[in-house]
């Protein structure tokens, strides 16, 4: 197995959603804002519609985990949920990457830890 | 300023003036800001003897450390050497065993005491005990660092902090966590900045789109002044239709943040502090500590605004959100909704406030035209400043 296909690696169930994870899979909400924001509303789209489906069954899995003990393919699985709530409002309330009539994104730092 | 919260008080005509003469700055930095308590941050900050951590207050032209001794007592001094007045302490924060001066190597420890300089016999005749930093007042209110100018303050922090204080006992301040931190410098003077976080009034327009179907009941959401301080209760439309995101996140958990979670359960829940009326759509109580932190409480988090004048001009602006901790990665999802929801309504509340502060800085309008109930705390707080400033809210009652 390659070292890519490995880095991409999510929890067996969930294969069909590990073409997201080089793009999605962000560690900081720093990192998942720029993605949201960079990205196109199709782009986001594809990755919305496929998160959604699977968000149910993604927490299920997760359920039975610590978050402080979290094994790496579920770590990845999660950060991938987290950028699904990070752009969820682009598409269900603002039809757009970002926030119109917000202040300039690049105004407000993100120090979140 | 009570009746400012009369149900029968006319609007309210208040004076631009405030807002943008740099004399009513002064006055505003020599009455007000040195006689105040200001919040710093909290205490799991520096859990440990040794951790300090370093703030700039530009009002006061003061740079403050703030350090657990090895005593695990916390103090606060000004980052001053009392050599020549070098700043001591370069970090914004850490953990060290002693604070060492950059110019001359003057070394202090953890509890403020000058215990070493260089070449001391050079320096005969000067008692090091006489030359720890020049230290500040410092309590602590629930897990809330605070601190004050003058070592020898007018009031303590509890009775400053009254009838606020006891209000809170209860709230689990030590089960938040932070989650969300957001910072931005904006070309306002402080009281506008502010002004732009203590009413709902604003919903309707700024959150056009973020909450679309917004509709407190009753509409006026319910203010209180408590003394120098204030207090606002929103309230929700409980019809409101969450989108699919947000339905998921109040399904994974009942923390998320507009979510009031079940009426039933609130009223038993043990920080009764919070949802004095007991209304089914509560949905949070901001509490407004004079003169520039604004407490956010809901069920299962917080929000801290801490508003830093720079001139009259310029504020800092520092937002923190605290979530329940928790070790459950489905309530992280969750939660990570309602942090996403909050950070971007709060990039709309802030787009309104440079301008705001820019058309009134061009002097062509004399006053503001407040509505005494959707803007009640507005006329609250110009009013405490103003007795501080030892002047009138000018253009009182139309
Ligand atoms: S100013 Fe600090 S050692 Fe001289
Ligand atoms: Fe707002």
């Amino acid at each position: 197995m390659s070292e890519t296909e490995q880095i991409e690696e999510l929890p067996e169930n969930f294969k069909e959603l590990e073409r997201f994870v080089s793009a999605w899979s962000l560690a900081s909400e720093q990192e998942r804002n720029r993605k949201r924001r960079s990205s196109s509303m199709h782009e986001i789209r594809r990755f919305y519609d496929a998160m959604l489906q699977r968000m149910p069954e993604v927490s299920k899995h997760l359920n039975g985990f610590n978050l402080q003990e979290l094994p790496q393919r579920e770590c990845r699985l999660l950060n991938l949920a987290f950028s699904f709530m990070e752009i969820a409002s682009a598409v269900e309330v603002y039809s757009s990457p970002d926030v119109p009539d917000a202040i300039e994104a690049e105004r407000l730092t993100i120090l979140t830890p | 300023m009570s009746d400012a919260f009369a149900p029968s008080a006319k609007p309210w005509q208040v004076s631009i003036e405030p807002n943008i003469s740099s004399g009513y700055f002064e006055a505003e930095r020599s009455r007000l800001f040195k006689h105040v308590w200001f919040q710093l941050g909290r205490v799991e900050v520096i859990p440990n003897p040794g951790d300090y951590f370093v703030r700039q207050i530009d009002v006061l032209g003061a740079s403050v450390i703030v350090s657990r001794g090895r005593d695990g007592v916390l103090r606060a001094f000004h980052n001053i050497c009392r050599h020549r007045g070098n700043r001591v302490v370069k970090q914004a924060a850490g953990s060290a065993k002693a604070f060492s001066c950059g110019f001359h190597g003057w070394t202090y420890n953890s509890e403020g005491a000058l215990v070493n300089i260089p070449l001391e016999q050079e320096f005969r005749g000067c008692d090091k005990a006489d030359l720890s930093l020049i230290p500040l007042a410092i309590e602590v209110w629930e897990g809330f660092i605070f601190v004050h100018l003058n070592i020898e303050p007018e009031e303590s922090l509890r009775d400053y902090l009254q009838p606020v204080a006891g209000l809170l006992d209860g709230f689990p301040f030590a089960e938040m966590e932070l989650s969300g931190w957001w910072s931005a410098r904006l070309a306002s003077n402080w009281k506008t900045f502010q002004d732009a976080f203590i009413e709902a009034y604003h919903v309707l327009a700024v959150h056009r789109r973020s909450i679309p179907d917004f509709r407190s009941d009753p509409i006026v959401p319910t203010a209180q002044s408590l003394g120098r301080h204030c207090k606002l209760t929103y309230y929700q439309n409980l019809h409101h239709e969450p989108k699919p995101a947000e339905a998921m996140a109040f399904e994974l958990s009942s923390l998320a943040f507009l979510n009031a979670g079940d009426a039933n359960e609130l009223k038993t829940r043990r920080w009764a502090s919070l949802n004095f009326e007991r209304r089914d759509n509560w949905v949070f109580d901001e509490f407004v500590i004079f003169p520039n932190f604004h407490l956010f409480l809901g069920d299962g988090w917080m929000l801290c605004h801490e508003f830093w004048p720079v001139d009259v001009d310029h504020t800092d602006w520092h937002v923190k959100y605290y979530q329940q901790r928790t070790t459950s990665p489905t309530v992280r999802i969750a939660q990570e909704y309602s942090k996403v929801a909050m950070r971007d309504a709060i990039r709309e509340d802030l787009s309104t406030i440079e301008s705001t502060h820019a058309a009134q800085r061009s002097g062509a309008m004399p006053f503001m035209t407040l509505s005494p109930s959707l803007d009640a705390l507005i006329i609250h707080h110009h009013g405490v400043v103003a007795e501080y400033v030892g002047a009138r809210l000018t253009g009182i009652e139309p």
